[in-house]
């Protein structure tokens, strides 16, 4: 889905040149998930926003969806394949009711009028705001504001969705919400690629990259970050109970791969 | 300092917000407040700062000033950052308490430093251009600068990466010993509730618990029943308690894991491996990650729309358009005092038929009343014809009846646009403009542009003037509260304009992003959602309207 070869990216203040990104290589297939973290600043953002075009990085090569990204022409097949849901949902909403936000996109695709309403009721109902469908969008909750953008996102029919740090302005119930609708989608063959801070949402991915820098300086599994590498001591990461418990029995002789990651791993295990 | 919230009520737009609070601030203490998305819990937070005033009860407290003696956080360092470099954004809130200026620079390096930004390095930076965990830290640093003896902070945890969150804890922990009282509005309860001394759990605008942190982690059902989960330590401190494996549940994470190194579990066979945390196949994890179907919405308003506003919106909108665009003309060639009068009789009916709340109404205005008032008190002086003179200046009569008859044009014009667009969803509004200036295309305008633009524009005016409204609440809990028309001096409204323009580029940023990550695309075909359908109210619209229009013409 997205190659990365030596990607780099500098920004220019002035005389002075930032060096956002540097030498990035990363490869994430079709269907993958992978979870992006590193402190405020490191480059997070910006790397996911060259992933559909929206920052061209000064270097390296750069395949999405297959296409290659220094055409003009592939950048904007990209946009539409690969979406973005930001942090902030006011700013990505456009209509003024969740129905109208959706059509937003399937009018731009020419889907015919008489198939725009079922398919808007269907996407509605995936994200669970098909009692929603006329309410004043400024009405709905942090959570149901982030469930419509993903919406809007499938109106598109996006092979991949990038959630970049939607969970952290949310309640613990918005972020249930948004957290289970993107596994549900990666379940059915979304790629997903979600950046968070939050421990536990790094330790429910399959694959993590953790970036410091501009730089990515882990590109593997949970159980190696977590249990095999000083990098969470190193970053100064606060780990969760789970984690540091797992810790405990691993000093106490227990092997990597019984370790648990998650609270219903610990059962298994208490 | 210690505060007394005793049965405080709170209303907006119609909707009660809180009812029958009843809770204490303790001295010296962390109080936190919790509670999901519309539970109350931010309003409560602007009451105890005394930023707002509750429609009911009462609000003591141990200071005879309290209100000077509060510092608020908002949840937002985007709104709250006025000044071009950290030195002077903290200054600003030290010279609107009076602070003498030689005590600045110290009070100024010590609040920087105590947050975790050093002096050396950021005293001159600008505030915009700080990561968004510095820009909150720098928040902390200027509500902490000025000494309060209570600082109030709305979810200071969210967004910043776990280090920022340590070091912020530790800062909390500190400005504690020092005897500073604390309240802190979060749903981040690992992080709080080790150090909180008491919490209040909100729940659809009333207090749900208040009291000691020890409760809530033994019957978590307190919690529960808010939408709130206990902190991840005391979820499994209390499993492992059942099991029979702890006396207690843990009180921190820390004690937790102290506990469970002291009895060291059995080291599994080889090949028996814990189930894995991701699960494609198990019907068990599809069934657990389908929350949000289930978990009840905690939507801040979600009234249905009333029968006089879905009359309103049934209109086709090209009747509205017509009605505005024409209603304005005639407002613009009405030159006395009786015709003007009478159309805003008009209008305002017609706002009540809309079912507009008043409450709305006066939030949208008000940011415009404050600045045509100022321009109308310009209008009124001259130099040369005065009526009257107030000290130096000359007051003309001409002047303040030209100038409010020119003020009160602009004011109806505003109003007619504001009844169109709360009555007019955005697809309708797109539809119709496209419609009307559709006969521009053979000049070569893009009219699918300029009809979402304009219709994107006027649906994004409520946002600007809530950022202005955010603003001007930060700059209140940063200035003295002892005179309120301080606040809208030039100096304090030019201090909103760059952090409102910051605002209003990104949103703009982002929301071209959307549009275009949408597919939209001026030069392709589309087929539109919302069909423009002629009814027979909307000839009634119309006869009314160019009746009244003709009406207004006449009487002007």
């Amino acid at each position: 889905m997205i190659q990365a070869h030596n990607l780099s990216l500098i920004f220019q203040d002035g005389q002075l040149s930032l060096p956002v990104l540097q030498g990035i290589h990363l490869h994430i297939e079709r269907g993958e998930w992978l979870a992006l973290t590193g402190a405020n600043g490191c480059g997070k953002s910006s790397l996911i926003r060259t992933f559909n075009g929206l920052l061209m990085p000064s270097a390296g090569s750069l395949t999405a969806a297959g296409l290659d990204l220094r055409s003009p022409i592939n950048r904007k097949t990209v946009k539409e394949r690969i979406q973005l849901v930001f942090q902030n949902p006011e700013s990505q909403t456009i209509g003024s009711t969740p129905a109208e936000d959706i059509a937003f996109g399937l009018e731009n695709r020419g889907i015919p009028q008489t198939e725009m309403q079922d398919r808007i009721e269907v996407l509605l109902g995936k994200v669970g705001l098909a009692q929603k469908a006329g309410d004043d969008v400024s009405t709905l909750s942090g959570g149901e504001r982030q469930r419509l953008a993903v919406a809007s996102c499938l109106a598109l029919d996006a092979e991949m969705i990038i959630f970049d740090e939607v969970t952290s302005m949310l309640d613990p119930i918005g972020r249930q919400e948004i957290f289970s609708l993107a596994r549900d989608l990666w379940k059915q063959g979304t790629t997903v690629v979600w950046v968070t801070q939050r421990m536990e949402e790094l330790s429910e991915s399959p694959r993590i990259a953790v970036m410091e820098e501009g730089k990515i300086i882990y590109d593997g599994d949970p159980r190696s970050l977590f249990y095999a590498s000083p990098l969470p001591d190193k970053l100064g990461w606060d780990l969760p109970p789970v984690l540091g418990i797992g810790r405990l029995l691993q000093s106490q002789g227990w092997a990597k791969e019984n370790l648990p990651l998650t609270e219903s791993d610990l059962e298994g295990i208490l | 300092m210690t505060i007394k919230l005793e049965d405080i009520t709170y209303s907006y737009d119609k909707k009660q917000v809180l009812h029958d609070i009843n809770i204490q601030i303790p001295e010296g203490r962390l109080t936190l407040i919790c509670g999901v998305t519309g539970s109350g819990k931010s309003t409560l937070l602007r009451l105890i700062s005394r930023l707002d005033e509750p429609n009911s009860g009462s609000i003591s407290s141990s200071i005879k000033d309290d209100k000077s003696a509060v510092s608020m956080v908002f949840q937002q360092p985007e709104t709250q950052l006025f000044a071009s470099s950290a030195h002077k954004d903290i200054e600003y809130g030290l010279e609107q308490r009076e602070v003498s200026k030689p005590l600045r620079p110290q009070l100024i390096q010590y609040a920087m430093d105590k947050v975790g930004l050093p002096y050396e390095l950021y005293s001159q930076r600008s505030p915009f251009l700080l990561s968004g965990g510095e820009k909150r830290r720098l928040c902390i640093a200027g509500a902490i600068a000025i000494t309060p003896d209570l600082l109030v902070l709305d979810e200071p945890t969210a967004g910043l990466d776990p280090p920022a969150v340590r070091g912020f804890l530790q800062t909390i922990q500190e400005l504690l010993r020092s005897g500073l009282t604390i309240v802190i509005g979060t749903h981040d309860l690992d992080s709080f509730f080790p150090i909180a001394d008491k919490v209040v759990v909100m729940c659809q605008g009333s207090v749900h618990y208040q009291g000691a942190v020890a409760p809530l982690i033994d019957e978590p059902d307190e919690l529960n029943a808010a939408g709130l989960e206990a902190p991840a330590y005391a979820r499994i401190g209390r499993k492992l308690k059942l099991q029979g494996r702890l006396p207690n549940i843990p009180s921190s994470h820390e004690s937790l894991l102290k506990e469970l190194s002291a009895q060291p579990y059995p080291v599994p066979a080889d090949g028996t491996h814990v189930r894995p945390a991701i699960n494609l196949d198990s019907e068990e994890a599809l069934t657990a990650h389908k929350a949000y179907n289930i978990l009840p919405s905690a939507s801040p308003d979600s009234s249905p729309i009333s029968k006089r506003r879905a009359r309103w919106q049934a209109l086709d909108p090209r009747v509205k358009w017509l009605g505005m665009v024409l209603w304005t003309l005639i407002i613009l060639g009405m030159n006395s005092p009786g015709p003007l009068l009478f159309t805003t009789g008009l209008i305002a009916v017609l706002v009540w038929s809309a079912d507009i709340s008043w409450r709305r109404t006066v939030v949208f205005f008000r940011p415009f009343l404050i600045m045509f008032l100022f321009l109308w008190v310009l209008s009124s002086i001259s130099l040369h014809h005065a009526d009257w003179q107030l000290g130096p200046l000359g007051i003309a009569y001409s002047g303040i009846i030209q100038g409010g008859l020119s003020i009160l044009r602009v004011i109806l014009m505003i109003a007619l646009g504001f009844l169109f667009t709360e009555t007019t969803t955005e697809a309708p509004l797109r539809e119709a403009l496209e419609w009307a200036i559709a006969p521009l295309k053979r000049l070569g305008i893009r009219t699918r542009n300029w009809s979402l633009a304009v219709s994107i524009t006027l649906q994004f005016v409520p946002w600007i003037l809530r950022k202005i409204v955010q603003l001007q609440l930060a700059l209140r809990s940063r200035g003295r509260r002892k005179n309120q028309l301080k606040y809208w001096t030039p100096r304090q409204m030019s201090l909103l304009i760059v952090p409102l323009l910051i605002l209003v580029i990104s949103m703009g940023d982002e929301l071209a992003t959307a549009i275009e990550s949408r597919g939209y695309d001026p030069t392709k075909e589309r087929t539109p959602w919302f069909v423009l359908v002629w009814r027979r109210s909307d000839t009634l619209a119309l006869m009314f309207i160019l009746l009244t229009a003709a009406g207004l013409w006449l009487l002007s």
